[in-house]
Protein backbone atom coordinates (compact mmCIF):
# COMPACT_ATOMS: atom_id res chain seq x y z
CA UNK A 1 0.00 0.00 0.00
CA UNK A 2 2.80 2.77 1.33
CA UNK A 3 4.34 1.11 -1.94
CA UNK A 4 1.36 2.33 -4.52
CA UNK A 5 1.45 5.48 -3.03
CA UNK A 6 4.70 6.68 -3.44
CA UNK A 7 4.32 5.44 -6.81
CA UNK A 8 1.31 7.36 -7.60
CA UNK A 9 3.27 10.53 -5.92
CA UNK A 10 6.48 9.65 -8.44
CA UNK A 11 3.62 9.33 -11.34
CA UNK A 12 1.98 12.56 -10.22
CA UNK A 13 5.30 14.18 -10.03
CA UNK A 14 6.16 13.21 -13.14
CA UNK A 15 3.19 14.43 -15.37
CA UNK A 16 3.64 18.31 -13.27
CA UNK A 17 7.00 18.18 -14.40
CA UNK A 18 6.30 17.68 -18.00
CA UNK A 19 3.68 19.98 -17.71
CA UNK A 20 5.56 22.45 -16.40
CA UNK A 21 8.43 22.23 -19.13
CA UNK A 22 5.78 24.34 -21.38
CA UNK A 23 6.74 27.82 -20.77
CA UNK A 24 6.21 30.17 -23.99
CA UNK A 25 3.31 28.44 -26.21
CA UNK A 26 -0.11 28.75 -25.15
CA UNK A 27 -0.30 30.55 -22.20
CA UNK A 28 -2.67 28.16 -19.88
CA UNK A 29 -0.73 25.32 -20.98
CA UNK A 30 0.83 24.05 -17.45
CA UNK A 31 0.09 22.73 -13.87
CA UNK A 32 -1.79 26.01 -11.90
CA UNK A 33 -2.21 25.79 -8.54
CA UNK A 34 -4.06 27.92 -5.40
CA UNK A 35 -6.27 28.08 -2.62
CA UNK A 36 -10.05 29.07 -2.56
CA UNK A 37 -12.19 29.73 0.66
CA UNK A 38 -13.43 32.04 2.23
CA UNK A 39 -11.39 35.44 3.68
CA UNK A 40 -10.39 33.62 6.92
CA UNK A 41 -10.93 30.28 6.67
CA UNK A 42 -8.78 27.73 6.09
CA UNK A 43 -8.29 27.13 2.20
CA UNK A 44 -8.75 24.15 0.30
CA UNK A 45 -6.16 23.74 -2.05
CA UNK A 46 -6.59 23.07 -5.67
CA UNK A 47 -4.06 22.07 -8.39
CA UNK A 48 -5.01 22.54 -12.31
CA UNK A 49 -3.69 21.59 -15.59
CA UNK A 50 -4.43 22.27 -18.48
CA UNK A 51 -3.33 21.61 -22.44
CA UNK A 52 -4.54 23.24 -25.61
CA UNK A 53 -4.80 20.41 -28.44
CA UNK A 54 -6.01 23.45 -31.19
CA UNK A 55 -9.28 23.39 -31.01
CA UNK A 56 -10.23 22.51 -27.10
CA UNK A 57 -8.83 23.29 -23.44
CA UNK A 58 -8.45 20.13 -22.08
CA UNK A 59 -7.92 20.36 -18.50
CA UNK A 60 -8.13 18.50 -14.83
CA UNK A 61 -8.57 19.73 -11.36
CA UNK A 62 -6.75 17.92 -8.80
CA UNK A 63 -4.80 15.18 -11.27
CA UNK A 64 -4.76 11.65 -9.55
CA UNK A 65 -6.99 9.41 -7.65
CA UNK A 66 -9.93 12.07 -7.41
CA UNK A 67 -9.29 13.72 -10.76
CA UNK A 68 -11.80 15.63 -11.69
CA UNK A 69 -12.11 16.80 -15.75
CA UNK A 70 -13.13 19.91 -17.32
CA UNK A 71 -16.08 20.09 -18.92
CA UNK A 72 -15.57 23.49 -21.29
CA UNK A 73 -12.91 25.85 -20.79
CA UNK A 74 -12.24 28.97 -22.63
CA UNK A 75 -9.63 31.78 -22.79
CA UNK A 76 -10.21 35.08 -24.66
CA UNK A 77 -7.17 36.57 -25.64
CA UNK A 78 -9.23 40.24 -26.46
CA UNK A 79 -8.93 40.45 -22.44
CA UNK A 80 -6.81 37.43 -21.21
CA UNK A 81 -10.15 36.22 -19.28
CA UNK A 82 -10.27 32.61 -18.67
CA UNK A 83 -13.21 30.63 -18.12
CA UNK A 84 -13.85 26.77 -17.12
CA UNK A 85 -16.24 24.29 -15.68
CA UNK A 86 -16.37 20.96 -14.11
CA UNK A 87 -18.43 18.90 -11.54
CA UNK A 88 -17.32 17.52 -8.47
CA UNK A 89 -17.66 13.84 -7.33
CA UNK A 90 -20.87 15.15 -4.96
CA UNK A 91 -22.28 16.47 -8.66
CA UNK A 92 -21.90 19.96 -7.74
CA UNK A 93 -20.99 22.67 -10.33
CA UNK A 94 -17.17 24.23 -10.48
CA UNK A 95 -17.38 27.02 -12.27
CA UNK A 96 -13.93 29.48 -12.35
CA UNK A 97 -13.65 32.70 -13.69
CA UNK A 98 -10.44 34.62 -14.16
CA UNK A 99 -8.36 36.60 -15.96
CA UNK A 100 -4.50 35.98 -17.11
CA UNK A 101 -1.89 38.49 -15.50
CA UNK A 102 1.76 38.68 -15.95
CA UNK A 103 1.63 36.73 -18.97
CA UNK A 104 5.15 37.24 -20.29
CA UNK A 105 5.86 35.37 -16.77
CA UNK A 106 6.49 31.95 -16.34
CA UNK A 107 4.99 32.16 -13.07
CA UNK A 108 1.82 34.04 -14.36
CA UNK A 109 -1.09 34.15 -12.89
CA UNK A 110 -5.07 33.25 -13.68
CA UNK A 111 -7.12 35.77 -10.52
CA UNK A 112 -10.66 35.38 -10.09
CA UNK A 113 -13.06 33.62 -8.57
CA UNK A 114 -13.69 29.74 -7.68
CA UNK A 115 -17.80 28.56 -7.40
CA UNK A 116 -18.40 25.20 -6.29
CA UNK A 117 -22.32 25.02 -6.12
CA UNK A 118 -23.37 28.71 -4.97
CA UNK A 119 -20.27 29.32 -2.76
CA UNK A 120 -18.19 31.81 -4.57
CA UNK A 121 -14.18 32.44 -3.26
CA UNK A 122 -11.46 34.33 -4.54
CA UNK A 123 -8.68 32.43 -5.96
CA UNK A 124 -5.26 33.32 -7.49
CA UNK A 125 -4.06 30.09 -9.23
CA UNK A 126 0.18 30.81 -10.23
CA UNK A 127 1.58 28.74 -12.81
CA UNK A 128 4.19 26.39 -11.50
CA UNK B 1 68.67 31.04 -60.99
CA UNK B 2 64.91 30.68 -60.89
CA UNK B 3 64.63 34.34 -59.73
CA UNK B 4 66.34 35.46 -62.88
CA UNK B 5 64.51 33.92 -65.26
CA UNK B 6 61.30 35.23 -64.29
CA UNK B 7 62.86 38.45 -64.05
CA UNK B 8 64.56 38.39 -67.52
CA UNK B 9 60.96 37.16 -68.84
CA UNK B 10 59.02 40.20 -67.00
CA UNK B 11 61.63 42.78 -68.57
CA UNK B 12 60.91 40.83 -72.04
CA UNK B 13 57.44 41.13 -71.52
CA UNK B 14 57.11 44.78 -70.33
CA UNK B 15 59.32 45.78 -73.75
CA UNK B 16 56.77 43.94 -75.93
CA UNK B 17 53.92 45.75 -74.70
CA UNK B 18 55.41 48.68 -74.83
CA UNK B 19 55.93 48.30 -78.09
CA UNK B 20 52.80 47.20 -78.79
CA UNK B 21 54.07 44.50 -81.59
CA UNK B 22 52.24 41.94 -79.68
CA UNK B 23 49.88 40.58 -77.23
CA UNK B 24 50.72 38.33 -74.38
CA UNK B 25 48.35 36.36 -72.91
CA UNK B 26 46.22 38.10 -70.21
CA UNK B 27 49.18 40.70 -69.22
CA UNK B 28 49.16 42.25 -72.45
CA UNK B 29 45.67 44.01 -73.50
CA UNK B 30 44.40 47.46 -74.39
CA UNK B 31 43.39 49.88 -71.69
CA UNK B 32 40.02 48.91 -71.42
CA UNK B 33 40.19 45.43 -71.68
CA UNK B 34 42.50 45.33 -68.94
CA UNK B 35 39.67 47.04 -66.74
CA UNK B 36 37.22 45.09 -67.81
CA UNK B 37 39.25 41.69 -66.97
CA UNK B 38 40.04 42.73 -64.03
CA UNK B 39 36.94 43.47 -62.87
CA UNK B 40 35.83 40.00 -63.74
CA UNK B 41 36.94 37.91 -60.78
CA UNK B 42 35.67 40.10 -58.09
CA UNK B 43 32.34 40.55 -59.81
CA UNK B 44 31.58 36.70 -61.23
CA UNK B 45 29.72 34.63 -59.44
CA UNK B 46 32.07 31.95 -58.03
CA UNK B 47 30.47 27.95 -58.49
CA UNK B 48 28.48 26.70 -55.32
CA UNK B 49 31.50 24.90 -54.51
CA UNK B 50 31.03 20.53 -54.34
CA UNK B 51 32.58 17.37 -53.00
CA UNK B 52 33.79 14.92 -55.52
CA UNK B 53 30.82 13.26 -55.55
CA UNK B 54 29.57 16.08 -56.26
CA UNK B 55 27.40 16.69 -53.02
CA UNK B 56 26.51 20.11 -52.50
CA UNK B 57 29.05 21.51 -49.95
CA UNK B 58 27.58 23.60 -47.45
CA UNK B 59 30.74 24.28 -45.24
CA UNK B 60 34.45 25.84 -46.35
CA UNK B 61 36.47 24.23 -48.43
CA UNK B 62 39.58 22.77 -47.23
CA UNK B 63 42.14 25.52 -46.46
CA UNK B 64 39.17 28.39 -46.61
CA UNK B 65 37.74 30.58 -43.17
CA UNK B 66 34.15 31.18 -43.68
CA UNK B 67 30.66 30.94 -42.65
CA UNK B 68 27.13 32.29 -43.05
CA UNK B 69 26.13 35.32 -41.83
CA UNK B 70 23.96 38.49 -42.72
CA UNK B 71 20.52 37.29 -43.48
CA UNK B 72 18.14 39.08 -45.66
CA UNK B 73 15.62 39.15 -42.98
CA UNK B 74 15.47 39.11 -39.35
CA UNK B 75 12.40 37.83 -38.63
CA UNK B 76 10.03 34.79 -39.81
CA UNK B 77 7.10 36.38 -42.14
CA UNK B 78 5.26 34.71 -44.46
CA UNK B 79 6.29 34.62 -48.21
CA UNK B 80 4.51 37.67 -50.03
CA UNK B 81 4.20 39.54 -47.24
CA UNK B 82 5.60 43.36 -46.93
CA UNK B 83 6.13 44.47 -43.31
CA UNK B 84 8.55 46.72 -41.89
CA UNK B 85 10.42 45.60 -38.42
CA UNK B 86 13.63 46.26 -37.23
CA UNK B 87 16.46 43.94 -36.69
CA UNK B 88 15.15 42.49 -33.20
CA UNK B 89 11.91 41.38 -35.24
CA UNK B 90 10.15 44.61 -33.89
CA UNK B 91 7.13 46.14 -36.09
CA UNK B 92 7.54 49.58 -37.11
CA UNK B 93 3.61 49.19 -36.78
CA UNK B 94 1.45 46.76 -34.83
CA UNK B 95 -1.10 46.81 -37.40
CA UNK B 96 0.87 44.84 -39.05
CA UNK B 97 0.88 42.58 -36.80
CA UNK B 98 -1.82 39.86 -38.28
CA UNK B 99 0.10 39.64 -41.96
CA UNK B 100 3.23 38.43 -40.53
CA UNK B 101 1.75 35.21 -40.71
CA UNK B 102 -1.91 33.05 -40.52
CA UNK B 103 -2.23 33.09 -36.54
CA UNK B 104 -5.11 32.36 -34.13
CA UNK B 105 -6.83 34.54 -31.98
CA UNK B 106 -4.60 33.64 -29.38
CA UNK B 107 -1.20 33.71 -30.60
CA UNK B 108 -1.97 36.96 -32.39
CA UNK B 109 -2.63 38.30 -29.17
CA UNK B 110 0.17 36.88 -27.50
CA UNK B 111 2.58 38.08 -30.61
CA UNK B 112 0.53 41.80 -30.04
CA UNK B 113 1.41 41.55 -26.68
CA UNK B 114 5.30 40.69 -26.60
CA UNK B 115 5.68 43.20 -29.54
CA UNK B 116 3.67 45.87 -27.80
CA UNK B 117 6.24 45.17 -24.19
CA UNK B 118 8.85 45.55 -26.11
CA UNK B 119 10.13 41.94 -26.54
CA UNK B 120 11.22 42.11 -22.79
CA UNK B 121 9.79 39.04 -22.36
CA UNK B 122 12.35 37.11 -24.64
CA UNK B 123 13.87 34.55 -23.25
CA UNK B 124 17.20 34.71 -24.85
CA UNK B 125 17.39 38.39 -22.46
CA UNK B 126 17.60 35.38 -19.87
CA UNK B 127 20.26 33.39 -21.98
CA UNK B 128 17.59 30.75 -22.65
CA UNK B 129 18.98 29.77 -26.10
CA UNK B 130 17.02 30.80 -29.17
CA UNK B 131 16.28 27.52 -31.82
CA UNK B 132 14.61 26.42 -34.63
CA UNK B 133 14.75 28.89 -37.86
CA UNK B 134 15.35 32.11 -35.54
CA UNK B 135 19.26 30.61 -34.94
CA UNK B 136 19.52 31.08 -38.46
CA UNK B 137 19.13 34.97 -38.20
CA UNK B 138 21.39 35.53 -35.39
CA UNK B 139 24.33 37.85 -36.28
CA UNK B 140 26.71 35.45 -34.64
CA UNK B 141 26.20 33.38 -37.10
CA UNK B 142 26.79 29.85 -38.21
CA UNK B 143 28.12 26.64 -40.03
CA UNK B 144 26.71 24.30 -42.09
CA UNK B 145 29.15 21.12 -40.91
CA UNK B 146 28.71 17.70 -43.23
CA UNK B 147 30.01 14.61 -41.35
CA UNK B 148 30.25 12.63 -44.43
CA UNK B 149 31.36 9.52 -42.90
CA UNK B 150 28.32 9.26 -40.31
CA UNK B 151 25.59 10.42 -42.29
CA UNK B 152 25.02 13.71 -40.11
CA UNK B 153 24.95 17.39 -40.25
CA UNK B 154 26.20 19.27 -37.84
CA UNK B 155 24.52 23.38 -37.52
CA UNK B 156 26.75 24.87 -35.45
CA UNK B 157 25.66 28.10 -34.54
CA UNK B 158 27.85 31.47 -33.22
CA UNK B 159 25.14 32.94 -31.35
CA UNK B 160 22.59 32.40 -28.32
CA UNK B 161 24.43 29.94 -26.55
CA UNK B 162 27.38 28.39 -29.07
CA UNK B 163 25.38 25.16 -29.17
CA UNK B 164 24.56 23.08 -32.37
CA UNK B 165 22.36 20.93 -33.76
CA UNK B 166 22.55 17.33 -35.50
CA UNK B 167 20.85 16.55 -38.57
CA UNK B 168 20.62 12.57 -38.84
CA UNK B 169 20.63 11.81 -43.16
CA UNK B 170 21.18 7.81 -42.96
CA UNK B 171 17.15 7.69 -43.39
CA UNK B 172 16.23 6.92 -39.74
CA UNK B 173 12.25 7.03 -38.93
CA UNK B 174 12.16 9.65 -36.67
CA UNK B 175 10.64 9.39 -33.16
CA UNK B 176 6.75 9.97 -32.91
CA UNK B 177 6.72 13.19 -31.75
CA UNK B 178 3.96 13.04 -29.08
CA UNK B 179 6.65 10.63 -27.36
CA UNK B 180 9.27 12.18 -26.64
CA UNK B 181 10.11 15.07 -24.43
CA UNK B 182 10.33 17.78 -26.64
CA UNK B 183 13.91 19.70 -26.63
CA UNK B 184 15.32 23.24 -28.02
CA UNK B 185 16.56 21.89 -31.23
CA UNK B 186 14.33 19.28 -32.11
CA UNK B 187 14.22 15.70 -33.70
CA UNK B 188 16.24 17.12 -37.42
CA UNK B 189 16.49 14.27 -40.44
CA UNK B 190 17.31 14.86 -43.46
CA UNK B 191 17.55 14.14 -47.08
CA UNK B 192 18.94 15.62 -50.74
CA UNK B 193 16.47 16.44 -53.31
CA UNK B 194 18.94 17.53 -55.83
CA UNK B 195 20.82 20.19 -54.67
CA UNK B 196 18.77 21.08 -51.76
CA UNK B 197 19.03 19.75 -48.20
CA UNK B 198 15.70 18.96 -46.99
CA UNK B 199 15.36 18.67 -42.79
CA UNK B 200 11.93 17.71 -41.14
CA UNK B 201 12.29 18.66 -37.33
CA UNK B 202 9.44 17.86 -34.93
CA UNK B 203 9.94 17.24 -31.23
CA UNK B 204 10.24 20.93 -29.83
CA UNK B 205 9.31 22.37 -26.80
CA UNK B 206 7.88 25.59 -26.30
CA UNK B 207 10.24 27.29 -24.05
CA UNK B 208 12.25 29.40 -26.51
CA UNK B 209 10.98 32.07 -29.27
CA UNK B 210 11.87 30.37 -32.71
CA UNK B 211 11.56 33.81 -34.29
CA UNK B 212 12.78 37.10 -33.61
CA UNK B 213 9.55 39.53 -32.65
CA UNK B 214 7.82 36.89 -30.35
CA UNK B 215 5.98 34.82 -33.06
CA UNK B 216 4.37 31.86 -30.85
CA UNK B 217 4.71 28.00 -30.91
CA UNK B 218 3.70 25.05 -28.96
CA UNK B 219 5.02 21.72 -28.97
CA UNK B 220 3.11 20.56 -31.96
CA UNK B 221 5.74 22.94 -34.19
CA UNK B 222 7.30 20.80 -37.08
CA UNK B 223 9.78 22.63 -39.36
CA UNK B 224 10.49 21.69 -43.03
CA UNK B 225 13.65 23.77 -43.75
CA UNK B 226 15.40 23.47 -47.25
CA UNK B 227 18.65 24.67 -47.63
CA UNK B 228 20.25 25.29 -50.97
CA UNK B 229 23.61 27.20 -52.13
CA UNK B 230 23.24 28.59 -55.12
CA UNK B 231 26.39 29.90 -55.78
CA UNK B 232 29.52 30.31 -53.60
CA UNK B 233 28.57 33.08 -51.57
CA UNK B 234 24.89 32.71 -50.98
CA UNK B 235 23.00 30.26 -49.27
CA UNK B 236 19.09 30.36 -49.43
CA UNK B 237 17.35 28.76 -46.58
CA UNK B 238 13.42 28.25 -46.90
CA UNK B 239 11.16 26.95 -44.04
CA UNK B 240 7.48 25.54 -43.57
CA UNK B 241 6.17 25.97 -40.79
CA UNK B 242 3.67 23.68 -39.21
CA UNK B 243 1.71 24.40 -35.88
CA UNK B 244 -2.09 23.33 -36.13
CA UNK B 245 -1.98 24.66 -32.44
CA UNK B 246 -0.77 27.98 -32.96
CA UNK B 247 -1.44 29.14 -36.96
CA UNK B 248 -4.18 28.14 -39.00
CA UNK B 249 -2.57 26.52 -41.48
CA UNK B 250 1.19 25.57 -42.86
CA UNK B 251 3.38 28.73 -43.73
CA UNK B 252 6.02 29.67 -45.75
CA UNK B 253 9.37 32.00 -44.87
CA UNK B 254 12.79 32.20 -46.82
CA UNK B 255 15.72 34.26 -46.98
CA UNK B 256 19.34 34.29 -47.69
CA UNK B 257 22.48 34.54 -46.48
CA UNK B 258 26.24 35.61 -46.97
CA UNK B 259 29.33 33.51 -46.92
CA UNK B 260 31.68 35.92 -44.98
CA UNK B 261 34.79 35.21 -44.61
CA UNK B 262 36.88 34.61 -41.44
CA UNK B 263 36.05 32.62 -38.53
CA UNK B 264 33.39 32.95 -36.12
CA UNK B 265 33.99 35.38 -33.12
CA UNK B 266 33.64 34.03 -29.69
CA UNK B 267 30.55 35.10 -27.91
CA UNK B 268 28.72 33.33 -24.97
CA UNK B 269 24.94 34.68 -23.30
CA UNK B 270 26.10 36.10 -19.90
CA UNK B 271 24.14 37.37 -17.09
Amino acid sequence: MKWSIQVLHFLLASIVGMCASAQEGYPLDGTWRGEYGQPGAEGTLAVVVMEWDGSVINGRINPGRNTINFTSASLNPENWSVHFEATSPQGQPIVVDGVLENIGSYTRTITGTWKVGDVESPIVLTRE
Amino acid sequence: MQNFTKKSSCAMLTLVITLGLVSCGDSAVSPSSTTAEALAPTAAVQETPRFEDGTIRFDRAPGELGYWANPSKHSLIENGVEVSMDDKGLLSTIDDAAKVAPFMDWSLALYKYRQQNGLQDDPANVCISPAGPRHLQDEGGFRIIQDRNYDRVYVMFGGGNRGWRLINMDGRTPPNPEEVTGSYYGYSTGHWEGDTLVVESSGFNDRFWFSNGGLPHTAALSLTERFSRPDHDTLLYQVTVTDPRTYTRPWTSEWTLEWVDGDIAENFCEQ
